[in-house]
């Protein structure tokens, strides 16, 4: 009734008559069969023959659950039927009595769990079957059973690493095994060790495998809580975990699986989870300087993978979780708005959340108090280099810089009832352009957009450029590192190159700071 | 989930836009899935009778949904669903089979919506106290989770049932409810998600069952909603298709699941409503009706009624609105 990748048409719809009484004599046997272990089930008649019919009916329809059960009363009866045997030598004869049907009915399971992998009742019967075992049998036998289960669920994981039944049933056998009633001296083996050396192989194997990763997640807590970790143990295995994801990312920055493990390692950071995080006490600056390697991590990635929308969504989430532990205003929360802008870009499916991470963001991204540090280099052909030190708001217009460096040079003009076309070229460019002659060639990095519109005002000196303010151009990440260039009068080339920025009183002043 | 009881429940944006050539086979869905209970001649029809019940609900929701509530004979129905009852009142898939925890929250449901809960109380049958005690006996009450059966397999599938059902009957103070929300706790993941069980991966099935109980249990306030929100949005694959866990193949099951989720959650809009009701309809028969898990495969009425639910939660016109719950 619920078919999964069946392909339309391909169904045995009976077409000849032939087809039809095939079909009838089939039904005609089917239901014969579940008649006959109902009735079996109904008149008590726990025998190892109404056993076998179910065994039958089940290799049919495995998803007949009113058939496991009867399954289970049938076995049930066996177990008290072996425990009233024989007076003497009862315990060791019924043991070995039990320890057979469990075998055997384990041994039925498994060709049915190759072929149905996907069916819930044959999982629980199987868990139900190993209870009995713990119930029935002494610890070290019990265990045995219990232990053999690790390897079949290890084969079928390695058949379908994403079994979600399979790794579901991964951590039940091994909760089981480390539980007391499963205790003997023998069993002092670092199970959870192993499970986490587990995920490790099939990460390697594969690292887009979410259900590893998550379970590696939710082992990590549990090995460190009984090895007795302390602190410094603790901060070894994060510092190692964040290693790991770093190199699983630099291979797979497109893989939303180590994303997912990645934003669980941040947990560590977050006030809200840390407590539960594998380093729970961790100081408040200890948290910032974590956050802020991160940040500088990945941003790293996003040379060469500018379409990767996954390393702009982890730059914003750490630029929040920054901004939680320290409110002041830092270096990348200027980027955000523009990382958000790429995310509408590259993930338009999506849009609706990334235009809501702007509300959030806006208070990373208020410029207000901001000023840049600038460097003003003069270009000529002779030398020396003449240049000035300029204190700048973040949200003056280029035009007041202009006007500002300018005068800081000693060459105060009116440009007021000037012609617009006076208005300098601006351009973002990359790399050394202090050689004035190769200017209009170099690479242009940044489209300038103006406050009024969408031009792009990268190669032309455009009129709007005068409306452009600072923190547009110098926030913005594609900026970083590089330096504006911009040409005026034809033979005076400036190169503005941002030195640092500063938190301060608002305050719209241009001070010069001095120069040479 | 149930049929919406009032105004102000359910329902996204109006504003659906989907391409002339693609539309919802209305008549045609209709009569797949009357025609379903006509199939005994086929060996399918008896392979899959231990899902009856559930059958007759993902049909009757679908059939509402469609605005075509009388396509099924009420009392036929009811009927049916009677002769599933157990002595101990709990519901098995069909009658002869053991009652279990899916069964009884299925004809609770079903009874819900044809409005006939009160068929429980008079008949010589166990009442509706009888179910309700048949549900609450089924919650552990140390941990606050919910058993499947007197086998005692616990999932969160059953604890999200068991909540619904009670909560249709009225009788949700036969159970811990805080016990229950405590035990939802343990099953989440530091993704937002949650598992079907403490420790287990997050899964849009389960998250949807989690969600929903605490929906039911009004703590809504426990979700970490922008995180869950964020993995959400993510299952949703380029031809708008959704997935239940990351690298999976999209399914219409799960635009049930995860668009429910995202609207318990306020979240809707994380998504692009168009591109997912563009490909429902693509996984139409648009010729017997019926919806499948993907285009061009076998449907079934599970994936018809899911895809119509999703539909009517996107808020696709001329679908009656569902409650995400
Ligand atoms: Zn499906």
């Amino acid at each position: 009734m619920a078919s999964h990748g069946v392909l339309r048409g391909s169904g045995v719809q009976p077409v000849t008559d032939q087809d039809r009484r095939r079909e009838q004599q089939k039904i005609k046997e089917y239901k014969g069969l579940v008649d006959s272990v109902n009735d079996g089930i109904r008149e008590h008649q726990f025998t190892n023959e109404t056993l076998e019919l179910t065994s039958k009916l089940l290799k049919w329809n495995p998803e007949y659950y009113t058939i496991w059960n009867h399954r289970r009363l049938i076995l049930r009866n066996q177990f008290e039927h072996e425990s009233l045997q024989g007076p003497e030598d009862a315990d060791i004869l019924r043991g070995e009595a039990v320890i057979n049907i469990i075998s055997d009915d384990l041994a039925f399971l498994v060709p049915l769990l190759r072929k149905f992998p996907k069916c819930y009742w044959i999982w629980d019967y199987r868990l139900w079957l190993l209870e009995e075992s713990t119930r029935l049998l002494p610890a070290l036998q019990a265990r045995g059973f219990w232990q053999q289960e690790l390897a079949l669920v290890g084969k079928m994981l390695s058949l379908d690493s994403r079994n979600f039944l399979g790794w579901g049933y991964r951590r039940t056998v091994v909760s089981v095994l480390e539980s007391t009633a499963l205790q003997t001296e023998r069993s002092s083996t670092d199970l959870i060790g192993q499970e986490f050396e587990y995920t490790t192989k099939m990460i390697n194997s594969n690292l887009s495998n979410f259900s590893a990763w998550h379970n590696r997640s939710k082992l990590i807590p549990r090995l460190l809580d009984k090895r007795k970790a302390d602190h410094g143990a603790r901060r070894q295995l994060l510092d190692e975990e964040l290693a790991l994801i770093e190199r699983a990312l630099w291979a797979g920055s497109e893989d939303q699986s180590l994303w997912f493990y990645h934003q669980c390692l941040m947990c560590t950071f977050e006030p809200k989870y840390a407590a539960e995080s594998m380093v729970p006490d961790l100081t408040q600056s200890e948290r910032l300087i974590y956050v802020r390697d991160e940040i500088v991590k990945v941003r790293a990635m996003l040379d060469g993978a500018e379409d990767c929308k996954w390393i702009y969504q982890s730059l914003i989430n750490l630029s929040l979780l920054y901004h939680k532990l320290d409110s002041t205003w830092f270096e990348e929360a200027s980027h955000v708005n523009d990382y958000i802008d790429e995310l509408v870009k590259l993930d338009p499916l999506r849009a609706g959340r990334w235009n809501d991470f702007k509300s959030q963001t806006m208070m990373l991204t208020n410029a207000t108090g901001q000023h840049f540090l600038l460097q003003v280099t003069l270009l000529k052909t002779s030398n020396p280099v003449v240049s000035r030190l300029l204190s700048a708001p973040a949200n003056i217009t280029f035009w007041e810089l202009h006007e500002a460096s300018e005068a800081c040079f000693g060459w105060t003009r009116n440009f007021i009832g000037e012609e617009e076309s006076d208005f300098p070229k601006f351009m973002v460019v990359k790399g050394n352009t202090f050689e004035a002659e190769r200017v209009e060639s170099l690479d242009v990095l940044l489209d300038l957009v103006s406050e009024g519109g969408d031009s792009d005002v990268n190669t032309d000196g455009f009129p709007s450029m005068k409306y452009v303010r600072l923190h547009e151009v110098l926030n913005n990440f594609r900026f970083r590192e590089n330096l504006i260039n911009y040409a005026y009068d034809e033979s005076f080339f400036h190169v503005i190159q941002v030195l640092g920025r500063s938190v301060g009183k608002p305050s719209d002043r241009i001070v010069c700071l001095g120069g040479q | 989930m149930s049929l919406v009881s009032g105004p102000g429940r359910g329902g996204g944006a109006s504003t659906v836009h989907v391409p002339d050539e693609l539309k919802l086979v209305v008549e045609n869905h209709v009569e797949y899935i009357k025609s379903l209970d006509t199939r005994q001649d086929e060996l399918e029809y008896w392979l899959t009778e231990h899902l009856r019940l559930n059958g007759v609900y993902w049909g009757l929701t679908a059939l509402h949904l469609l605005g075509h509530p009388q396509a099924l004979p009420r009392d036929a129905t009811v009927d049916f669903v009677l002769s599933c009852q157990h002595e101990n009142g709990g519901f098995g898939a069909a009658p002869g089979h053991d009652a279990h925890m899916l069964y009884t929250v299925s004809a609770v449901q079903i009874l819900g919506t044809v409005d006939a809960l009160e068929q429980l109380d008079p008949c010589d049958k166990a009442g509706k106290e009888k179910v309700g005690k048949y549900i609450a006996d089924l919650q552990n009450r140390e941990t606050g989770s919910f058993a499947g059966d007197q086998w005692g397999e616990t999932d969160t599938r059953f604890l999200y049932g068991a909540l619904n059902a009670l909560s249709l009957l009225h009788m949700l103070h036969l159970v811990d409810v805080p016990k229950a929300v405590n035990y939802i706790q343990v099953c989440a993941n530091f993704d937002g998600g949650y598992g079907v069980s403490p420790g287990a991966e997050s899964h849009a099935g389960q998250i949807f069952t989690c969600v929903g109980a605490l929906a039911i249990a009004g703590r809504l306030d426990l979700v970490d909603k922008d995180r869950l929100g964020g993995w959400l949005s993510e299952r949703q694959l380029p031809n708008g298709g959704l997935n239940g866990r990351p690298e999976k193949l999209e399914d219409v099951c799960y635009s049930w699941w995860v668009v429910s989720s995202l609207a318990m959650i306020d979240r809707l809009h994380w998504i692009d409503g168009d591109k997912l009701v563009q490909f429902i309809l693509r996984c139409q028969d648009p010729e017997k009706g019926g919806i499948a898990d993907r285009p061009g495969d076998m449907v079934d009425v599970f994936h018809t009624h899911f895809g119509i639910a999703g539909l009517s939660l996107i808020g696709f016109p001329g679908l009656i609105e569902v409650d995400p719950i």
